[in-house]
């Protein structure tokens, strides 16, 4: 788990835009998904607009949520999450038979080995249309780390599957061709993904993982045709010759303009619990602005039916909220973002940062309700108080610090400052969440006589000059700082809150992101039980404890689980969100008739 | 043509005048600013102003609401908007719950005190090197000359955002990015204007009574450069106030909290659909302010010198 | 004779004029050429000569407002032609300048108090109230109001301003005056009231005037010698009564013959003599004598050679002539004699 840092710092680099702007998500009117499916209407072609690409197009490689929105459409996963309202994070068969347990023999008593069967009749489009078979997923697993361009998240997995982090190592050393690369998969045995027979994938581990079927959702796990060995991984030329095995195929892909989906003849409904398929095609213009992305799904033309890249912009959100919009959705994102850290190594105010009884003093001192008002309100900023948002498996909702300013005054006077400090606040000047979350903070402690001054910081230099530089923490830089966090997938995902943020060295910056240098001997245990544990109750208590173990530390002050605004023309229909791509489901909304075409 | 010479001495004193003090030029351009209507209701405004600015902390006194002070009950709705003008906050809320009025108050402090510092070192860099260049002629005017084009040709709000995006933001850089480059079309009015002036006689009288190079400078041209002088300076004080709100506004003013107008405006960008008072009222006193400045430069002019009508504004 | 207090010695000034027509071009303008001339203590030397002849240049070569290009300066004795800066001031203090325009001579922004103290502040003479009253004494005796002290130049008429720079001058208690066509920009009405007015400074505060003018009524009243000036030369010099009795330059007389005679009784009244053509450009002069193109007594030996300045006839060392073929008393520049010595 070597290189979270890197990757998670991408991916909070995308949340905090967002939070640049009014806040990372909005809140108002609900869902608009209640139309009734009986009434439901089939045919027409979903237009959705954008203001830019899909990372990859491919499955194996692809690691941001407008990948993830597109693949929906033509690339179907073992494991997935359907758009059913209130299960959007609850894994459930896709491509496989039945999700596997220790009860029908889909996971050994040891719990390190899964055996996945895949259903009869999933079609590869090829001429003539093929089943998807084992061999397809042992291939689509050993394609995530080619040497030409690999999965981001790996390291997710890297030291779960057996053989892989080897599998991998040999791999690097690879020539960056399509043939040498197919050499080395089809040569090369994965010892921790086999294909059993034409349809069983069995997957062996290091150590038992409850939450391995919520990864198995990651579309790094998609089957892989033999024919996607003929170009270079998450290659154009791929992208323009994919093979598909969900309702649609990609037509035509013109990077950062135009994406056009059609009907695969080789899919069949029957063998597909997910994808309803309502309409004939899906267009995807990615030449918009975000500005008039919304204007034009607010006057509801013909031609303008979902988002895909864009949320609405920030500056209309309020609006959009204050008058209730029913297209406005607000929904999940499984994150901790903002959140405060405390950096338990400053030097300043004789190391004072670095006494529990300072950092709890703070937790109490510190008005969080106040922040989520100021970032946009409760709606669109819940108040999380502790490490995991609701959606992951092991949170609970637990406070250990009602704002109490009174009591923090009498801590801080007992950890030995009656006459309270001066600690310097890093954020980014240019983001207007930071900012006020800043300004917020600098009231709030100024009440227990603790003194904020700001050091403001550009977009660009926050990661790279201060958060991830250990000497800048070390030497006192800084004493709190924002930061975010999201999973990379749903249900069971605390390790991937807890390994890259609270595991003590290992998680240090600059290739982990425990930027406050946290380190407990109690969490670092609970995390490596949580994390091997062969029983889902047993892990998330675990997790749990975890959870309680870093609150009692306060090595962080969490802020809020933000939601995730995305907004629909009128005439479209079942919109569900679903968190792991940020958006609403295309593969299952449908148009009102007669607003259909364009 | 016939000259009577030798006639008795001529001491006649001329018939008194009916003033002992003359009325000088200044003097003479003030009565002139005065019959001004346009002119003399923006230096109202404009000192109303500077009284605001002056005493806004008997803003934040009357109304109680200290100028950072966030009011996350009364001054916000739930869902973190701010609040309209009502009875306790006159000039309605900000994203933070605060009071717009004291804001505003405060913010004229960092609008004038920018626009007033930054144009006084405009002023004497631009003064100074455009007496130098001109008198001195040369070399000296030869490197200043240069100088000024140099100066004149940069994009400078690109490089002011670059300067201060590497400095960081605060009310010093900010002034020193202003005054470095401003004090080019400054100096090359000036320079002209000692040009011209260095070749009167009343500076070779000067020098006939053995004044020096400086003392000539500053005694004898300086005062005949004033005019325009003034009358770009009254015209650079609004351009230095737009600047300074630009800065601000693309995030590279005074660091949080502290209220400024362009800070003020840029905060109210993402509310302009929902809180119009946000974003309105800071920007009419921007816009306020800086008319009456132009308004009140236009009338300066007039007054000064009809003369420099043409003189180029300041950009 | 006690020791000239001025003496000019083969001075010599040229400019170099940049034409914008001819590029690169630049061309030499002999302003002054080669003049040599000495001012006794308390007399007053008038210098005329028609307009461009370089009258103004001469004097600001003596009066050290010009570099020198050639020949040197003395003033009571001391070499000042290559002094600058600090080692000069203390002769600035002596010899003060009134210059031809009132208006372009006094600073506009200057109130008149602080013009006429304005020597004083730089010499340090006198402070505060005591350079109040010295200025306002100055103005009382100039003729100017003392109240008006605080008005600006704008508030006064022509003749007054000439007062101020008067006063101005007067405030060091110089030795020399150098006035460079005092009355020439004044109304015909003022320009006595102001000539009187330097007459009687001049023996009130003992004074040595190089007065310049072309203006020779004007001369002949105020001057005790002339020098005439054509084209940067000076081609004559003598006392007033022995230059208008008995001119030897044919430029001399020809400006003479359009002075009106002191006496418009007096029977000696000579036609005016006009020159024909233009004053030649100084910056290419003609050659030999410079005043042979207009010249009606040229002759053939005068293309060539340039006469020098001296005496001629019998004239004593004070009359110099630069002429090869002056005129004789009485003659007459057509070359008739009236008294019929030839
Ligand atoms: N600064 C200068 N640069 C170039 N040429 C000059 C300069 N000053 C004077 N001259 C030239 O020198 C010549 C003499 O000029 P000057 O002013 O001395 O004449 P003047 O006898 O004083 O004439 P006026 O009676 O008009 O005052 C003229 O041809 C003039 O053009
Ligand atoms: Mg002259």
């Amino acid at each position: 788990m070597r290189t979270w840092g890197g990757r998670r710092a991408a991916l909070v680099g995308v949340c905090g835009l967002v939070l640049m702007t009014a806040a990372c998500g909005s809140s108002g009117g609900g869902g608009s998904s209640g139309s009734a499916n009986e009434n439901a209407s089939r045919g027409g072609t979903l237009n959705m607009l954008g203001a830019g690409d899909v990372d990859y197009m491919d499955p194996n490689i692809s690691y941001y949520s407008v990948g993830y929105l597109a693949l929906r459409l033509w690339s179907r996963q073992l494991f997935t999450f359907p758009a059913v309202s209130g299960q959007t994070t609850t894994a459930v068969p896709d491509l496989a038979t039945q999700v596997p347990t220790t009860g029908n023999g889909g996971i050994s008593k040891d719990g390190m080995t899964y055996t996945i069967t895949i259903r009869q009749g999933a079609m590869w489009n090829t001429t003539p249309a093929r089943q998807v078979t084992a061999a397809d997923v042992v291939r689509g697993v050993k394609r995530t780390c080619n040497p030409a361009q690999p999965f981001g998240g790996t390291p997710d997995f890297a030291t779960l599957i057996q053989g892989y982090q080897t599998f991998c190592d040999g791999f690097a050393k690879v020539a960056q061709t399509p043939s040498a690369i197919a050499g080395y998969i089809d040569k090369t045995p994965l010892p921790g993904v086999v294909a059993q027979g034409d349809t069983t994938v069995v997957f062996h581990l290091n150590h038992p993982a409850t939450y391995f079927v919520d990864m198995l959702t990651l579309p790094a796990f998609s089957p892989a045709p033999v024919e996607v060995l003929k170009y270079l991984p998450a290659s154009q030329a791929l992208g323009q010759h994919e093979v598909s095995d969900g309702p649609y195929q990609v037509t035509t892909w013109t990077p950062t303009k135009e994406i056009v989906f059609t009907r695969n003849a080789a899919w069949k409904a029957s063998t597909d619990p997910i994808r309803k398929a309502y309409v004939d095609k899906v267009v995807v213009n990615e030449t918009v602005s975000q500005d008039s992305i919304q204007q034009q799904l607010q006057t509801g033309t013909a031609s303008a039916d979902m988002g895909f890249d864009q949320a609405p912009p920030p500056s209309q959100l309020p609006g959009l909220i204050a008058k209730k919009d029913k297209n406005l959705n607000l929904g999940e994102t499984a994150s901790s973002n903002p959140y405060l850290v405390f950096n338990t190594v400053s030097p300043n105010n004789r190391g004072a940062l670095g006494d529990v009884r300072v950092r709890q003093a703070l937790e109490y001192a510190l008005n969080r309700s106040d922040m989520d008002q100021v970032l946009g309100g409760q709606t669109v900023n819940p108040p999380l108080t502790h490490i995991l948002p609701p959606d992951i498996s092991g949170s609970t909702d637990f406070n250990l610090y009602p704002t109490d300013q009174a009591k923090a005054k009498q801590m801080l006077a007992a950890a030995g400052y009656p006459h309270g400090m001066t600690l310097k606040f890093l954020y980014r000047n240019a983001s207007e969440g930071s900012s006020k979350v800043f300004q917020t903070v600098q009231q709030q402690l100024s009440n227990i006589g603790v003194k904020v001054v700001g050091v403001p910081s550009p977009d660009a230099d926050f990661y790279t000059k201060y958060l991830q530089v250990p000497s800048a923490a070390r030497s006192g830089v800084w004493d709190l700082s924002l930061a975010g966090w999201g999973a990379d997938w749903y249900g069971d995902a605390a390790l991937s809150f807890f390994a890259p943020l609270f595991s003590g060295p290992p998680s240090y910056p600059p290739l982990g992101s425990n930027y406050g240098f946290y380190d407990s001997p109690k969490t670092n245990q609970l995390i490596q039980q949580a994390s091997t544990a062969t029983d889902q109750s047993k892990s998330g208590a675990l997790w749990n404890q975890a959870d309680h173990q870093v609150m009692q530390d306060a090595a962080i002050f969490p802020i809020t689980n933000p939601q995730q605004a995305s907004y629909h023309a009128s005439q479209v229909h079942n919109a569900i969100y679903i968190p792991a791509f940020q958006n609403f489901d295309p593969a299952n909304v449908w148009l009102s008739p007669g607003t259909n075409g364009g | 043509m016939t000259i009577r010479v030798r006639e008795a001495p001529d001491r006649r004193v001329e018939p008194p005048a009916p003033d002992v003090v003359g009325r000088g030029p200044w003097e003479l351009a003030w009565r002139r600013l005065r019959a001004d209507k346009v002119a003399m209701g923006s230096l109202v405004v404009i000192v109303l102003m500077v009284l605001v600015a002056v005493f806004a902390p008997v803003f934040a006194h009357v109304t109680g609401h200290p100028p950072n002070m966030q009011y996350h009950r009364e001054g916000l709705t739930p869902d973190g908007l701010p609040r309209p003008p009502n009875s306790t906050f006159v000039l309605g809320t900000d994203d933070l719950g605060r009071d717009i009025l004291v804001r505003i108050a405060y913010g004229a402090r960092i609008s004038l005190g920018v626009g007033v510092l930054a144009t006084m070192l405009t002023v004497v860099v631009g003064v100074v090197l455009g007496l130098l260049a001109g008198f001195l002629r040369g070399v000296v005017d030869l490197v200043i000359a240069r100088l000024i084009d140099v100066v004149l040709s940069i994009p400078f709000l690109l490089v002011a955002i670059a300067l201060v995006s590497v400095s960081g933001p605060g009310l010093t850089i900010t002034i020193l990015v202003i005054g470095m480059f401003s004090w080019a079309s400054m100096a090359r009015i000036v320079r002209g204007q000692v040009l011209f002036l260095r070749e009167r006689e009343f500076v070779e009288a000067a020098r006939s009574l053995g004044a020096s190079d400086l003392r000539i400078m500053f005694v004898d041209v300086l005062p005949n450069v004033l005019a325009p002088v003034i009358v770009y300076t009254t015209l650079l004080i609004p351009v230095v106030i737009i600047v300074q709100a630009t800065l601000s506004f693309l995030g590279l003013g005074l660091p949080a909290p502290a209220a400024d107008w362009g800070g003020m405006i840029s905060e109210a960008q993402n509310y302009y659909t929902v809180a119009w008072w946000f974003v309105l009222f800071p920007s009419l006193a921007l816009l306020i302010t800086t008319i009456a400045f132009n308004l009140l430069g236009d009338g300066v002019r007039d007054a000064v010198d009809p003369r420099i009508g043409r003189l180029v504004r300041p950009r | 004779m006690s020791d000239p207090l001025l003496v000019a010695d083969h001075v010599t000034k040229t400019f170099t004029a940049r034409r914008r027509a001819s590029r690169g071009g630049s061309q030499v303008v002999r302003a002054v050429d080669d003049v040599s001339l000495a001012i006794e203590p308390g007399e007053t030397l008038g210098l005329v000569g028609e307009t461009g002849c370089g009258k103004s240049t001469l004097a600001r070569c003596v009066a050290r407002l010009y570099p020198l290009t050639g020949g040197t300066v003395r003033f009571d004795g001391h070499d000042i032609s290559t002094l600058s800066g600090r080692r000069l001031r203390p002769f600035r203090r002596e010899m003060q300048v009134i210059f031809q325009d009132p208006y372009g001579s006094l600073n506009p922004r200057r109130r008149v108090g602080s013009i006429i103290g304005d020597g004083l502040a730089i010499h340090h003479v006198a402070d505060g109230s005591a350079r109040r009253e010295q200025v306002q004494h100055l103005m009382e005796v100039v003729g100017l109001n003392p109240e008006h002290y605080n008005r600006f130049p704008a508030d006064f008429s022509g003749g007054q301003r000439q007062r101020i720079g008067i006063a101005r001058a007067l405030a060091l208690r110089p030795k020399l005056i150098i006035c460079d066509e005092p009355v020439s920009a004044l109304d015909v009405s003022i320009q006595a009231q102001v000539i009187n007015l330097l007459l009687d400074l001049q023996s009130d505060f003992r004074l040595t005037y190089l007065f310049i003018t072309h203006d020779l009524s004007v001369v002949r009243h105020v001057s005790s010698r002339i020098a005439v000036m054509y084209l940067g030369r000076i081609v004559e010099t003598g006392t007033v009564d022995e230059l208008f009795a008995n001119s030897r330059h044919p430029y001399t007389r020809a400006l003479l013959s359009a002075v009106p005679p002191a006496d418009p009784d007096a029977a000696d009244s000579r036609e005016p003599v006009v020159l024909p053509g233009d004053l030649p450009s100084s910056v290419n002069p003609p050659s030999g004598c410079p005043f042979h193109p207009r010249c009606p007594r040229r002759q053939a030996d005068c293309e060539l050679a340039m006469p020098p300045l001296d005496p001629v006839y019998d004239d004593g060392p004070d009359h110099l002539t630069a002429c090869l073929h002056p005129l004789r008393a009485g003659e007459d520049l057509s070359g008739a004699t009236s008294d019929g010595a030839a």
